[in-house]
């Protein structure tokens, strides 16, 4: 049988849930309360046809803040800050989260204009905004968003000025640039074939002057506005004392066009209004489409940033009270309720939060957070609620961090790039000195054709497309890569990750969990069966900081120890009801209670023994161990198969490593190492002339991820504070790394091919054009087509990178089956 | 052939015109949202009256 999906978010509906919508009498099935909600409401405001018009299924919204929620925002300095009052109405932007597809902007405008007070409703699903204008005397802030919430949308309040509207300006204004150089553009091919086919079958000399006249008159648009790019970056490039590939080309347009100017003037000679026009258009064409797919990677940036929300509940005293997000201090405390994100790092007080991290470290299933642990900013809380004391905020949270991570990952650029700019800067002046050379030599031969040759030969060999070549390839990657949750910090990386290089992996924490787990317990007292003792256990470990106590982090029940005594690296021992218990080695456990220990069969390889005792008996032994991530095995063969040799070291003990190194097919493994032995093991292997990536949690790593050749620190938090890493897997998917080794090659390929189509353009283009076989025109379109060719090759990084499985929405997710649904 | 001394002015005014509009519809927003307008026609319900639309709306 198919699987029930739900009616409104298309996610599969738990099996045994009670949730249903009803729908003109049917009864429909729906995942959650709050998609039963959201539909129901959608049908009785008679809105159905969103259903039919939709591109994607709604996101599943699992829980939808209270209508008290928006309310916040009608606190003054709030409102004052989001919205801009005119007379009786009010007017604000808003951000709208969860709007994907065309459908969803029209159930918003529906369902807005169906509040007499909302006046003006514009909505881009693009830029996800939405401009709202209301009547301020009837409606609140607060109250407005809270209507667009009902329907199923996050929305946010945005405070005028952000980056976004820079980029929204620098889009309008190359898009203007870009017809412009197109209208005027074609006129002047237009007025040049009528002056070419004059020039062979005869023309009136009236008529000639007078489209040349034309010419010069469209043209100047062209050169004084939409080349205007050029010129800037070019006097840029003469200030900082390298000119760019912006020089040349800006002395080609101003070049060619006071020549044809003064010929124009003068009534006789060659003009190349053509020239220049077609030069503009085709540049500007290929830099249009550079700047959009900067904006798509800046984007990816900022979406990080905007998951903060604006205000927080401040608790101070008994009193709560709602401050703006930068208000907030370290110290502070916060009330985080079910729906709401995190707003800064910090540690849970009191209370129980179920957070997803999925954004930070890709983990899908919500985690439970209790009293004591760490919180990060941009979880969302998806149940419980709980205070959170502040440690830290704004720039200094992790979330920051990876915003910061990404910025860099695009500042940096790999070798091979450095090397390609250094030719292009080279370039330049080369090709204006063989530009001037040309027509020095072509002077002398025939004085009349020099200036064309001259010309030709600069925009021909103008190196746009091998500047271009690499940094397009970069960017495509970077961003490919952040899409699948693989932050690519130096792209040093792509060099070095593909066929034939080492790969090192770190056991504890990279192949595996990272921490203890209980693998097998043996219960064999019927008084005390498995759950029991696992509560007797937790009960007893909270009292002890052993790194194997964490294994024991369940609910103590009904067991309360006090007077916990911990004897370092043994045990722990504790009186619970009366009776004395100890958890441990099993040393430790003989000297409190002389009972033969419960016999354990096919323990675990590599595993730990913790045996489970009071003064009479000992009632369970727990074998505890660290398993190996689920995709482990998968990925260390993928890899090999991808012409990757993996290799495991560890400073775990021998079997621990021998068992995982078995379990995954590893041949080569070393255990017992130090961080310095870490390090010797990578220069023996490097040595050995082998390029060496190591993979890391990042935790005692640091000195061997900076001796590596390249390094990837997997797993958040601590990876995030190792700044030597050149790749961050904030996620628990280890098979992250082959879609790594994938992109890289991928991007390897597409600058080889880039720099060699650049290289061999330059090369053959220049000899032609010297020697007087290409017209300007001919060498303004092979330019173009060229730097354009490149762009496309690149952006097939991205295409080919595109995740083969959808993209997880970060919020658009049902919980999982058996977690509580508040409504 | 004199007729080109009037047609190529009134074809640059009108290519003057064209580029004029274009800045206007930018400037207007028009080219921010390429997808979703072209489906809004086929949206309209026709249930509810649509509610008058102010001219200032992005």
């Amino acid at each position: 049988m198919k699987p029930l999906t739900c009616y409104h978010c298309a996610e599969p509906v738990p099996p045994g849930a009670p949730y249903r919508a009803t729908i003109d009498g049917r009864e429909e099935p729906v995942c959650c309360a709050g998609c039963q909600a959201v539909a129901e409401l959608i049908h009785a405001q008679g809105l159905e046809a969103y259903y039919r018009f939709r591109e994607a299924p709604s996101p599943a919204e699992v829980l939808r803040p209270e209508a008290s929620e928006w309310s916040r925002y009608d606190a003054p300095d709030l409102t004052h800050r989001y919205v801009l009052a005119t007379g009786d109405f009010a007017e604000a932007t808003v951000e709208i989260g969860g709007m994907y597809c065309s459908a969803c902007v029209w159930l918003l405008e529906r369902a807005l204009r169906r509040c007499p007070d909302v006046q003006v409703v514009s909505v881009n699903p693009a830029t996800r905004r939405a401009v709202l204008r209301w009547r301020a005397t009837e409606l609140s802030f607060g109250g407005l968003l809270a209507a667009i919430a009902e329907v199923g949308f996050r929305p946010r309040p945005l405070a005028p000025g952000r980056r976004e509207d820079a980029a929204e300006g620098e889009y309008r204004r190359a898009l203007k640039r870009l017809l412009v150089a197109a209208a005027a553009g074609m006129q002047v091919m237009m007025f040049s074939f009528a002056l070419y086919a004059g020039g062979w079958f005869g023309i009136e000399a009236g008529i000639e002057q007078f489209l040349r006249w034309t010419s010069l008159l469209v043209t100047v648009p062209i050169v004084t506005y939409s080349a205007r790019p050029f010129y800037a970056a070019a006097w840029r490039g003469i200030r900082a004392a390298s000119p760019g590939m912006d020089l040349p080309v800006a002395i080609a347009i101003t070049a060619a066009f006071l020549a044809s100017a003064r010929a124009t003037l003068a009534g006789s000679g060659e003009v190349w209004f053509d020239s220049v026009a077609m030069f503009v258009l085709f540049l500007s064409g290929t830099r249009f489409l550079e700047m959009r797919a900067r904006h798509r990677a800046d984007d990816q940036a900022t979406a990080l940033a905007r998951l903060l929300p604006d205000s927080v509940t401040r608790v101070r005293g008994e009193t709560d009270e709602t401050v703006p997000l930068d208000a907030l201090e370290a110290g502070d405390l916060v009330r985080v309720r079910p729906g709401e994100v995190v707003p800064a790092d910090g540690e849970v007080v009191s209370g129980m939060l179920a957070l997803d991290e999925s954004l930070l470290t890709g983990e899908a299933m919500p985690c439970s957070r209790a009293a004591g642990a760490r919180v990060l900013a941009g979880s969302v809380n998806r149940g419980g609620s709980g205070l959170v004391r502040v440690v830290r905020t704004g720039a200094e949270t992790t979330l920051a961090a990876v915003g910061r991570l990404i910025e860099r990952a695009k500042a940096d650029r790999p070798p091979v790039a450095v090397l390609a700019d250094r030719i292009a800067r080279r370039f330049v002046p080369g090709v204006l000195l063989v530009a001037l050379a040309t027509g020095a030599v072509w002077l002398k031969l025939d004085p009349g054709r020099a200036f064309e040759i001259a010309l030709a030969t600069l925009v021909v060999t103008c190196p746009c497309a091998l500047a271009l070549a690499t940094p397009a390839a970069l960017a495509a990657a970077a961003s490919a890569l952040a899409r699948r949750g693989f932050l690519l910090v130096r792209a040093r990386l792509l060099d070095v990750l593909g066929h034939g290089a080492t790969v090192v992996f770190d056991k504890t924490g990279t192949l595996t969990e990272g921490r203890p787990r209980v693998v097998q317990a043996t219960c064999p007292d019927p008084d005390w069966p498995q759950a029991r003792c696992l509560a007797l256990a937790a009960a007893l470990e909270k009292a002890s900081g052993h790194v194997l106590a964490r294994a024991f982090d369940g609910d103590p029940g009904p067991f309360r120890a006090s007077e916990a005594q911990v004897e370092c690296g043994r045990g722990v021992e504790a009186l619970v009801d009366g009776a004395r218990w100890r958890i441990g080695s099993a040393a430790y456990l003989t000297e409190l209670c002389a009972a033969p220990p419960p016999a354990q069969d096919g323990m675990p390889e590599g595993c730990t023994r913790v045996l489970l005792g009071n003064e009479e008996r000992v009632v369970a032994a727990f074998a505890v161990g660290d398993e190996l991530r689920a995709d482990a095995a998968a990925t260390v063969a993928a890899l090999e198969d991808a012409g990757l040799k993996p290799v495991i070291a560890s400073g775990d003990r021998e079997p621990a490593v021998r068992a995982a190194a078995v379990a995954l097919g590893v041949e080569e493994w070393h255990s017992g190492l130090t961080p310095a032995g870490k390090v010797a093991l990578v220069e023996r292997l490097q040595a050995r002339g082998e390029t060496v990536v190591m993979v890391g949690d990042g935790v005692n790593d640091a000195p061997v991820l900076a001796a590596a050749d390249a390094s990837i620190a997997i797993d958040a938090g601590t990876a995030l504070a190792c700044a030597t890493a050149d790749a961050i897997v904030p996620g628990r998917r280890l098979a992250t790394l082959l879609d790594g080794v994938r992109v890289a090659a991928m991007t390897r390929r597409v600058i080889r091919q880039n720099l060699a189509w650049a290289l061999a353009y330059n090369l053959a283009a220049v000899p032609l054009a010297a020697s007087g076989w290409l017209a300007p025109w001919m060498a303004a379109l092979g330019m173009s087509a060229s730097s354009l060719l490149v762009v496309m090759n690149a952006l097939r990084v991205y295409r080919h990178a595109a995740p083969a499985t959808p993209v997880r929405r970060p919020h658009g997710r049902a919980l999982p089956l058996g977690s509580e649904s508040p409504a | 052939m004199s007729v080109l001394f009037l047609l190529i002015p009134l074809g640059l005014l009108m290519l003057g015109i064209a580029v004029w509009a274009f800045f206007w519809a930018v400037a207007n927003g028009q080219f921010d949202d390429l997808s979703t307008p072209a489906l809004s026609v086929v949206m309209d319900d026709d249930a509810a009256p649509p509610a008058p639309r102010s001219e200032d709306g992005r």
